[in-house]
């Protein structure tokens, strides 16, 4: 069976589900507060024109601060709680195991979707940094259209940073939202994670914590912290745990819908 | 590689299949399925007696713990992909996404089996949904989503339909028009259907086959002449004196049963009853009551599972 027709069946599935929607928000929720805050309190903006070349990139740093600790971890929690609830909601897992498809291209055409909608995500929240700084000059004098030049290439290669070390997170919340039918027990254990990797940033064993990694990225990437955490060896090896354990629970479940 | 097409190859066939639930319960007991070619085989049993564990065996959505399975002679566990593409199944509840319409839920699946989007208008005027647009599939009642379900199980245009309790909450009218339908797919496009129920009287006006379970076993299998034929029929006799009536009766070679006020007799021609009649009539019997016992298919399923 073809992975790229399976894969688009995936994809339609979610249509008009509650995770676009949340996808939406969770792209957009940073740069809309950033918009209204320099709309209300342009003097918040007005320090980074003085440094053009470097405007973009304070504007992204800024973006990003609110994004790894919370909206990004909680978006991938959710977003993969809906999607596989999707399945298990709807009562469908039975009636995709007795289609002639094999486990690998079913489990691996649904982890591609929702790849593909962080991929979407981490491309409108950038669109959305763009006009959290472009909105805002409509409505204030003293702000302007900033016509600086945009740093792409350095975007684009901290994008992929940020989106990499967002896999053992993702990967994690994956397999227990497969294997799960209880949506709260994935759920449960993404919050606390979420929550616990508030409160233990400065703790020794914070590589423990998965959902840490796009912060602790994010410190490590503005030369915020002094820790010498690896956190691309860590995030390397537990994605590639998390994948593996994630598709031999599915693969070897005894009850399949 | 699939078996060329020999009528002789039951379409399902199984051999000693068992399912025990981790709690130890046994859920299905040594089961011998053969459902012909071109059948529509009626798997019948209470509610808990093993249908739907047996047929999610069939389809490999629980692993299967012994025996085997066979369907157009080819073992399921080796060629599992092969059978399934030949196969629309509808498990219990009809898989539906509620969140999508009629036709948005055919596409996933005509997208996985290549189905087309004439195929997809196809089903859906073949179930009665052509009509039902954008509405999506959480507004439909349960008749609806019992029809999307057998519409998704047709779409690749199967051999095999197994669908379990395709009738469920259906109305009157609803279950005439499955039944219907099912009747149809049989006949035009020779499609073998396996149809778990517990409702005995739909079940009686549409199979040729039949499989009785209970506790896990099967406690009975094939055509349904055959079902009704295995099983005694009768006249019942009443009279104000059963056991001078009876003593006759014996000397006449006719061997019956006593039971309370009146007596059960065995299966006798018009011509034997009216002989009886008049023979106890002279021998100063009052007959009050005489009554030819035909019984049903549900008669017959009570006393089988009792």
């Amino acid at each position: 069976m073809n992975f790229i027709q399976v894969y688009r069946s995936e994809w339609l599935k979610k249509n008009g589900s509650m995770a676009v929607w949340l996808m939406l928000a969770g792209a957009f929720f940073v740069p809309m507060i950033n918009t209204l805050l320099f709309i209300f309190y342009p003097e918040r903006l007005i320090p980074a024109y003085d440094t053009p070349t470097e405007f973009w990139m304070i504007l992204f740093t800024r973006s990003w601060n609110s994004m790894v600790v919370l909206f990004l971890p909680l978006g991938l929690v959710l977003v993969n709680s809906m999607l596989c609830q999707i399945e298990y909601k709807n009562n469908t897992w039975k009636q995709i195991h007795a289609t002639p498809i094999p486990y690998t291209t079913i489990y691996f055409a649904k982890l591609s979707v929702i790849l593909v909608m962080l991929v979407q995500l981490f491309f409108l929240f950038n669109v959305g940094i763009y006009a959290s700084a472009v909105i805002p000059s409509f409505f204030r004098t003293e702000l302007h259209v900033p016509y600086y030049p945009i740093p792409v290439k350095q975007i684009l290669n901290e994008n992929l940073n940020y989106f990499f070390v967002a896999l053992p997170m993702l990967l994690l919340q994956f397999m227990l939202s497969m294997h799960f039918r209880n949506f709260v027990i994935p759920l449960g254990v993404g919050l606390v994670m979420v929550v616990l990797g508030i409160t233990a940033i400065s703790w020794e064993h914070h590589y423990l914590i998965p959902s840490l990694y796009p912060f602790l990225y994010h410190l490590a990437a503005n030369q915020s912290t002094t820790q010498t955490f690896q956190v691309f060896q860590w995030a390397s090896f537990t994605s590639l745990s998390f994948l593996l354990l994630g598709f031999l629970l599915y693969r070897f479940k005894p009850n399949k819908g | 590689m699939m078996h060329q097409k020999n009528i002789s190859i039951p379409s399902i066939e199984t051999k000693n299949l068992h399912y025990r639930f981790s709690s130890g319960q046994v859920a299905v007991d040594q089961i011998a399925l053969s459902v012909p070619e071109g059948s529509i085989y009626g798997f019948l049993g209470p509610n808990g007696a093993g249908k739907t564990t047996t047929l999610r065996l069939l389809l490999g959505l629980l692993r299967k713990q012994q025996g085997e399975i066979r369907f157009f002679g080819t073992s399921f566990h080796d060629h599992r992909l092969a059978v399934l593409s030949r196969v629309g199944t509808m498990i219990e509840t009809p898989s539906v996404y509620g969140h999508l319409s009629a036709r948005n839920n055919l596409r996933i699946w005509a997208k996985i089996q290549g189905s087309t989007e004439g195929r997809i208008n196809e089903v859906l005027e073949l179930v009665g949904l052509m009509n039902s647009g954008k509405k999506k599939a959480d507004a439909f009642s349960l008749g609806m989503k019992q029809r999307l379900g057998i519409a998704v199980a047709l779409l690749h245009q199967p051999r095999i339909l197994i669908l379990d309790e395709p009738t469920n909450g259906l109305d009157p009218k609803g279950i005439i028009e499955i039944r219907d339908l099912l009747k149809r797919l049989n006949q035009e496009h020779r499609i073998t259907i396996l149809i778990s129920s517990h409702i005995l009287a739909e079940v009686e006006k549409l199979v040729t086959h039949i499989g009785v379970i209970n506790h896990g076993k099967l406690l009975f299998q094939g055509t349904l002449a055959e079902l009704v034929s295995k099983q005694s029929s009768g006249v019942l006799l009443e009279t104000d004196q059963n056991e001078a009536a009876m003593s006759i009766l014996k000397k006449q070679g006719i061997i019956c049963d006593s039971q309370k006020a009146f007596l059960l007799l065995p299966s006798l021609k018009k011509e034997e009853i009216a002989a009886l009649i008049s023979l106890l009539t002279h021998a100063g019997i009052s007959i009050y009551r005489v009554e030819p016992i035909d019984k049903n298919l549900e008669s017959i399923f009570m006393d089988l599972i009792k």
